[in-house]
Order: C-alpha cells, then structure tokens, then sequence
C-alpha cells in the first residue's frame, strides 16, 4: 500500500469516526438521563393492547437515551401519600413527585449516577381511548398529559413518547 | 379562602371544517370555506376557584399584534371592535395580560395562529360570542370538570383552548414559572379530547411554544387518520 493510499484510508477512518461522533444524539456529559418509570394502568384494565401501549413509551425513552427505573403502583402511592388506587395520579403535585426522585436514589451505583432526573407514570388503555401521562422533568417542573376518545395506534404512542422526552430533557444537567 | 389566581393568556380555537380543510392541504388553491378572519380581543380575567366567581375586566385591544403580523388574522381586524357575523365552529379568541404582554409570550399562540391560518391549514378564525367566553373561563380554571361546550363551539368539528397562567402572586404579564395549558374537543364529545398542562416553568415563551407543537401534532394525526 502506497503512502498516499494509507493517507486515504487514515482520513477515510477519520472521517467515518466523525461521522459517527456527529450522528449519535448524545447529550450533554454523554451521561442517559434516569428516569423513575412507573405504569399505572390499574390491573383490571390491564390488557395486550396497554402493555404494548406501556412497552412503546418505554422503548421510545430508551432510545433517547434514558436508562429507566421501574417502580410499582403501591410503593409509588405510598412514596407520594396517596395510597388510594382510585384516586387518579394527574392529582399528585410537583412536591410529591420529588419525593419520588429524592427516595429512589441508587446507593449501589457511583454518586454521580446515583440522581433520578425524572419521573414518569403512564395509565394506557387503548380499548377505552384512554391514555393519561404524570411527569416531573429534570427542571423539577410537572406536566400531565389526558388522551380521551382518540384512537391509540402505535404513531400516537410515539407522538406522545416523543414529546415526552423532549419535556424529560427539559433542564437536563450531566 | 378562596386561592385568587389570574389567568393571564388565553386562546380559544373552535374550528370548523378544519380536518376537510387539512384534506384540501395539497391544493392550495382551492378556496377556504367560509373564510371569515375577524376580530380578537384581550382582557384579562381575575378568578376566585373556591366559588367559581369569575371576573373578567375587558382591556386592551392591540397586544395581539404581534401574532397575527403574519397571518390573516392581522388583516386590520385586530381590535378593530367591529360586529362580526358569527360563523360556527370557526372561532379564535386572545386573552392577554391588562398590561402588554412581553411579545416573546406571544410567540407560541402566534405559531399556532401563523400555522392554522396557513395555505395549507385554511382554518379560519373568528371572534368568540360571550357564553363562549364565560366557557373558557370557566375551563381554563377548572378543564378537568365536565362543562358542557356552548352550542356555537359544540357545533364545531374542533375546540381548542390555550392558556396560560402567571404563578401565584406574580403580575399577569410575568409568565415564566406559571402554568400552561391546552385543551383540544372534538365535538360532540364534551370531554376534551386533549388535555396537556404544564406546571411550575410551563407558562412562558417555551410553554407556549411546546403547546403549539403538541396541537401542530395532534392535528396532523387527525389528518392522516382521516385519509
């Protein structure tokens, strides 16, 4: 291989490593975002349909770049003093929510990993039209989101996962 | 005691015609139905949630300029005060703070205003009667209860409320750490279809700029299902 040859290549592999570099959508410190996920849809309304529903927003998340934390109805209830399962979680307020993120930090894992940017429930019911989303975002500021009477086709769910995300990096700081 | 909140920016869209519209999308030069732009309005509106007294003090006519400078809407009409024929369905209305608002705060409800009157969209737009307007008070306080769509807006194909509201204690025209919200109906379904709000920071220009995207969104959805 002539000199000029290895020069090529070397500039190709450069080029191809920026490349790359460019394309990844990494975030600022390249540290995912962690979020405290909890799915809320009452087990009587549990169904194929909402835990695919459920799966979409997951695996939206992950994509962009979040590690994700899953924690059960009733832990959640108790962490945010409503123990009630009939009372809706859009009610909870921004305060209760971060009790949540302060209590589900990691001893196990390095401080700098150990904070919870943010937080999530969803309550999915595709047969019923239903879709309600709580989050507090790493700004610490809370948004819900009420879906009624529209269908929830995967395009919607993704509509949905896509603006959650982008109101879960609100703030984000590595 | 009743908590005391103003509500400072609003906007309601009832929009009629406008998934047929979105169907006309690729022949721009098809005319818009009942293409009536008119008038907008602002005030602001002091509410008491504990006894759903709603007090609204109608202000000042000319904030909302900066919307509509490049949409139909701004065709001098704005603030103009003049009668204009109710259209069904097809309606905007702007709340906006007693004293102008920072124009950065209108730039989400201009993004939608810009963006609906659009040759693609055609969606027009017309002055709010006043039971609509004491429905959106209404709602914008408390869009959770089950308040009925006066008949104008429930005869429309899509209902949408924006409004914006400054944290407690703040003046009106101070936004930024307030709450936002958007409502979608799709009559005659009186449950709004779409309900986002953002608390604590949501208010604001970049509050009302994600509303907008959400309503951007969602209306494109309707659209493609509609195909």
């Amino acid at each position: 291989m002539s000199a000029r040859s290895r020069s090529m290549l070397g500039f190709g592999a450069l080029l191809g490593l920026a490349v790359l570099a460019v394309g990844t959508s990494s975030r600022a410190g390249d540290r995912p975002i962690q979020v405290v996920v909890s799915n809320m849809t009452p087990d009587a309304a549990s169904s194929d349909a909402s835990k695919r529903c459920v799966q979409t927003l997951r695996e939206r998340m992950t994509q962009d770049h979040a590690d994700l934390y899953p924690i059960g109805e009733t832990p959640l209830r108790k962490l945010v003093g409503h123990p009630d399962k009939s009372e809706s979680f859009l009610v909870w307020t921004k305060d209760e929510l971060v009790r949540v993120l302060d209590a589900a930090k990691a001893p196990d894992l390095p401080p700098a990993l150990q904070q919870r940017d943010a937080f999530v429930a969803i309550d999915c019911r595709p047969e019923e039209k239903k879709l309600d989303v709580l989050f507090l975002n790493s700004a610490r500021q809370r948004g819900a989101l009420r879906v009624r009477s529209l269908p929830l086709e995967r395009s919607r769910v993704l509509w949905v996962g896509d603006e959650l995300m982008h109101q879960l990096w609100t703030g984000f700081s590595p | 005691m009743g908590t005391m909140r103003r509500l400072n920016l609003g906007a309601v869209l009832g929009l009629t015609g406008l998934l047929a519209a979105c169907d006309r999308g690729a022949n721009s030069d098809a005319p818009a139905a009942a293409s009536q732009v008119t008038v907008s309005q602002t005030s602001s509106v002091t509410t008491t949630t504990s006894s759903t007294t709603v007090q609204t003090a109608t202000t000042q006519t000319t904030t909302v300029a900066a919307t509509a400078s490049a949409a139909p809407l701004g065709s001098g009409l704005l603030g103009s005060g003049a009668p204009v024929a109710v259209v069904p369905g097809t309606a905007l209305v702007v709340w906006t703070a007693t004293e102008p608002p920072l124009e950065s705060e209108m730039i989400g409800l201009g993004q939608v205003e810009k963006w609906l009157t659009s040759a693609d969209q055609k969606v027009t737009l017309r002055e709010a009667v006043p039971e609509e307007r004491a429905f959106i008070e209404l709602v914008a306080v408390a869009p959770d209860s089950e308040i009925a769509l006066p008949p104008t807006l429930g005869a429309s194909e899509m209902v949408v409320v924006v409004a914006l509201e400054p944290p407690r204690g703040k003046p009106p025209n101070r936004l930024s750490g307030g709450r936002s919200r958007l409502l979608v109906w799709h009559p005659p379904a009186q449950v709004p279809a779409l309900s986002v709000v953002y608390d604590a920071g949501g208010a604001g220009p970049l509050g009302a700029q994600d509303l907008a995207k959400w309503l951007k969104r969602h209306l494109t959805l309707a659209k493609e299902e509609q195909k």
